[in-house]
């Protein structure tokens, strides 16, 4: 089989619904295939087969055909709204039920447990709600922002542009659901943290509990970090592609959300320990966790993006299109 | 190019999206592999793209009007198509449907010639 028909089949698996991924690509592999061979006596060239795959389309269009109907959110990004639905929906009441029961337990006050539960429950259900409206109308503005960028991409298809199956620019659904799913949670949280004047674990805005005042500043540093690196997702998913220079500003932002976390939430969370529970402080480095946990965090964000952000510049300079030139 | 700019485009679209079904069904009475079809439906002066096609028999195929088999005697499996017992049912059913259209068409379009 040739590769650039690879390619092109994997790139249309991509976009098609999990469970029929592996059954579509062997009936197109063997669809292009039968393609080839009835039109060209010769073995294909390079060529052939790009003016076979040029007939075929955008991958994205072939595998949007597969998925039928349009819907709000059309086939080409709703496999990816979904991955972050599948990753927020569960994370997102679970972490309010949790912080909740955590805040009661740290707290002095006495508690009514039972009260708490059914509360906690009811802001768990408030919090899935807002996440899951938060993102379908983000992916929402997105389908209908994108769709002429998508549109001119695909008018302008171009088999020798197809990325390799390894393509390190390639958008992974998972890593990019979990990053827009997470930031999402977090952009939230944050925003109502800045409501409520600082950090609480009670998520009732009528009722915040005990808030520990954090700086403004790195809070807002905080969230602004997060969101440009949601946007930056969701502009990769537009675009189907991470760039270096998209990968290099996306692991700023990470840096500076780490350093963010460190002066927003680390130290005033560590201090508020020492101060409550100095006999916890005594047993524990309770002081120097958040310098810790920040190093620790910042060697994570070069060397996973660094590894990345080096195959992104080798990638740049030997570009797949060479192809067109040795056919 | 914008489709949704484009009338014409848009309905000939929509008026393709029925005919092409009823002519596969009408072809697959003997079984036929994707490209073969397409080359088929051309001869016979309608020309489907293949990124059309190809999902198409996969749909009519999760619908139950199309049977499939990979055949794997040569040296790469291909996947061959044939009507079903119900696809023939609902052939026979729209063949008939569109013949009544074609004939309720031909006198609109042929009033609306005239006035």
């Amino acid at each position: 089989m040739h590769e650039m028909v690879e390619r092109y089949v994997h790139q249309v698996g991509l976009y098609v619904r999990p469970k029929e991924r592996a059954e579509i690509e062997a009936e197109l592999r063997s669809q292009i295939q039968d393609q080839l061979d009835d039109r060209f006596d010769h073995a294909p060239s390079t060529a052939d087969v790009a003016v076979v795959l040029k007939q075929l389309g955008d991958p994205r269009t072939m595998a949007a055909s597969y998925s039928g109907d349009q819907m709000l959110v059309g086939p080409e990004l709703y496999p990816f709204m979904m991955t972050v639905l599948r990753i927020g929906l569960p994370l997102m009441p679970a972490a309010v039920v949790i912080a909740n029961i955590v805040g009661a337990a740290l707290s002095a006050e006495t508690v009514d447990w039972f009260g708490l539960l059914i509360s906690s429950l009811f802001t768990a259900v408030q919090a899935a709600l807002l996440f899951f409206a938060a993102v379908v109308l983000i992916f929402a503005v997105l389908e209908r922002s994108g769709a002429e960028i998508r549109a001119k991409a695909k008018a302008n298809f171009d088999p020798y542009a197809l990325p390799s199956i390894d393509d390190p620019s390639g958008v992974d659904r998972l890593e990019s659901g979990f990053g827009i799913a997470i930031g999402t949670l977090m952009s939230l949280a944050i925003v109502y943290f800045l409501q409520v004047g600082g950090l609480t674990l009670r998520f009732n805005p009528s009722d915040p509990g005990d808030v520990l005042p954090v700086p403004t500043g790195w809070l807002v540093a905080l969230l602004l970090s997060i969101v440009s690196n949601v946007a930056l997702n969701l502009w990769a998913l537009v675009r189907q592609r991470w760039t270096f220079v998209t990968w290099l500003a996306q692991s700023m932002f990470e840096f500076v959300g780490a350093i963010a976390l460190y002066f927003a939430i680390y130290t005033p969370v560590a201090e508020r320990i020492i101060a409550t529970s100095p006999e916890l402080a005594e047993r524990l480095p309770i002081a120097e966790l958040p310098w810790i946990i920040t190093l620790f965090a910042v060697l994570i964000v070069v060397l996973m993006n660094g590894v990345r952000l080096i195959r992104l510049w080798q990638h740049r300079s030997q570009p797949y299109r060479t192809a067109s030139a040795t056919s | 190019m914008n489709d949704q700019g484009d009338p014409i485009e848009q309905i000939r679209l929509e008026l393709r999206r029925g005919i092409v079904v009823l002519a596969v069904l009408s072809q697959l009475d003997s079984a036929s592999y994707g490209y073969n079809l397409v080359q088929r439906l051309a001869a016979l002066g309608l020309d489907v793209e293949e990124g059309t096609l190809y999902p198409l028999l996969r749909r009519l195929e999760k619908q139950g009007l199309l049977k499939s088999e990979w055949d794997t005697s040569d040296s790469r499996p291909r996947k061959y198509y044939r009507v079903s017992g119900e696809g023939q049912r609902v052939l026979n059913v729209l063949r008939a449907e569109w013949q009544q259209t074609v004939d309720v068409m031909t006198r609109i379009l042929k009033e609306d010639h005239h006035a």
